[in-house]
């Protein structure tokens, strides 16, 4: 045992133990440290390690935490566009992407959903208009324009659909094939392979999120994920974020708040 | 050996699917017992119409271009309206063509694992699927083109034994992955254009030229 003063200088002195000084002396603090414990310890260079470590640790919990606390709440904004791709008017699915929705604006976020059943959406017929009439845009009008300037707006795309044999619901699908004017016919190198070149600056990050069928089992989810990930090399983005019904609204809106 | 296919591709009789499936078919039918019948997805309005059709055949063929790394949005439609079909089709076999313009097979592949699991989730025989890689300028290559006579050697070896050769399909298929020979001929940055001249020939005879890097929703 040892005893500090709170000295004059930055760095407290160190005296040795005067008990008959000591015992009226209000101001002096008695701290028993580190170095003392291990005085006669054989392991005391490791001990050490492990007390460092572990403060190091502690601290970067509660750094982490009041980070959290005082900047990530209504601290960052991002756009997000929720393509609902599910075609049957009954059922639950819509409570989900509403929830979602609700939950995401009280997050801060600027949250947009497009119920693709109730869009005209024409089937894109490979024409190659979007690329060598009029670029950018699509010679067919319906109203995949608006899902066209939403998605190029926003800084995330959630693309939600039930799976319907194995696959995204057609309805998602025939959506996505009209995203192409987004793209340009010229072929780029990306990851080594032959993609298209970007046409704007900027691409949002995609999320797959999907409801399991009866038959759905691991091997379909797998195909899909990869599917969609091929997706965005090619939309010239990445797919941040893949989950299921099953999975927790409030694990989803964590994962996108911390894109 | 009766055949019935589906051809997926929106532009339909006009399509590269079409010539590449007139190809395979031309082979398929030297075989005087053999029979087929075509239909084209596009233009079809009542799709669970065509699922009475299938029983009666040996074989279906499902053949659509790659759209966004799947099958074309009215592809998956006609797909959904199998489903009553699942588990009731024991003795159909089934093959796919998949046919894109980019040259490496890679980008099909993924949609070729759904074809499988597809063919298994309808309880049908899985008899591989065709990957064509390179075919936005099918329409326009002459008849004795390779890869057009291998597909009718494809075709001609299906009429007969009722399964397609690996060695071809390979080589229908290209390559998997772009050589190092090949990449180093493109620009060294990603996302610098390259094979610019097919397009810019339909760019200027549209007069659209000028305003190839349009970005009409940018704000």
């Amino acid at each position: 045992m040892c005893k500090y003063y709170p000295g004059a200088g930055k760095m407290p002195c160190r005296t040795e133990l005067q008990p008959s000084k000591n015992f009226y002396n209000p101001n002096c603090i008695t701290v028993p440290i580190v170095e003392d414990l291990l005085k006669h310890n054989k392991y005391q260079r490791w001990l050490l390690a492990f007390f460092l470590c572990s403060f190091l640790y502690v601290f970067c919990a509660i750094f982490k935490m009041l980070k959290y606390l005082f900047f990530n709440k209504g601290g960052r904004t991002i756009k997000i566009l929720i393509m609902n791709g599910n075609p049957y008017e009954k059922g639950n699915f819509d409570d989900f992407t509403s929830e979602l929705k609700s939950k995401l604006e009280k997050d801060g976020h600027i949250a947009n959903e497009l119920i693709l059943r109730n869009m005209d959406i024409k089937q894109c017929l490979g024409c190659w208009g979007c690329w060598v009439k009029t670029p950018g845009e699509c010679l067919v009008k319906d109203d995949t324009v608006n899902i066209r300037r939403e998605f190029i707006t926003s800084d995330l795309v959630l693309m939600v659909s039930p799976i319907i044999m194995g696959f995204t619901s057609a309805l998602l699908k025939k959506a996505t094939d009209k995203l192409i004017p987004l793209i340009h016919p010229y072929n780029a190198i990306r990851n080594n392979e032959i993609h298209h070149l970007k046409r704007y600056d900027k691409y949002p990050y995609l999320g797959l999120l999907i409801k399991k069928s009866k038959d759905t089992d691991e091997e379909d989810l797998d195909i899909v994920s990869d599917i969609y990930r091929r997706m965005a090399i090619n939309m010239a983005t990445d797919l941040v974020l893949i989950k299921t019904f099953d999975t927790d609204i409030d694990e989803v809106t964590y994962e996108i708040n911390n894109i | 050996m009766r055949l019935i296919i589906f051809n997926g591709s929106p532009r339909g009789k006009t399509g590269n699917t079409e010539v590449l499936l007139k190809h395979f078919l031309k082979g398929f039918s030297e075989n005087e017992e053999n029979s087929y019948e075509i239909h084209y997805l596009i233009s079809i309005e009542k799709m669970d119409k065509l699922l009475e059709k299938i029983p009666n055949n040996d074989a279906a063929l499902i053949a659509f271009p790659l759209y966004v790394d799947s099958m074309p949005g009215h592809v998956k439609k006609f797909i959904e309206t199998l489903e009553p079909l699942c588990g009731k089709l024991p003795d159909l076999k089934l093959l796919f063509l998949v046919q894109s313009g980019f040259p490496e097979a890679t980008h099909s592949k993924y949609v070729g694992r759904y074809c499988k699991k597809l063919t298994k989730r309808l309880g049908a025989k899985y008899t591989k699927t065709i990957i064509r890689g390179g075919s936005e300028g099918a329409r326009l290559m002459p008849d004795n083109f390779k890869d057009f006579i291998k597909l009718q050697e494809l075709g001609r070896e299906f009429g007969e034994t009722g399964s397609l050769d690996e060695p071809i399909l390979n080589e229908i298929a290209g390559p998997e992955k772009l050589s190092d020979a090949i990449l180093s001929k493109f620009p060294p940055f990603t996302d610098e254009p390259a094979f610019t001249d097919y397009w810019d020939e339909q760019l200027i005879k549209n007069g659209a030229f000028e305003k190839r890097f349009a970005k009409p929703y940018s704000e």
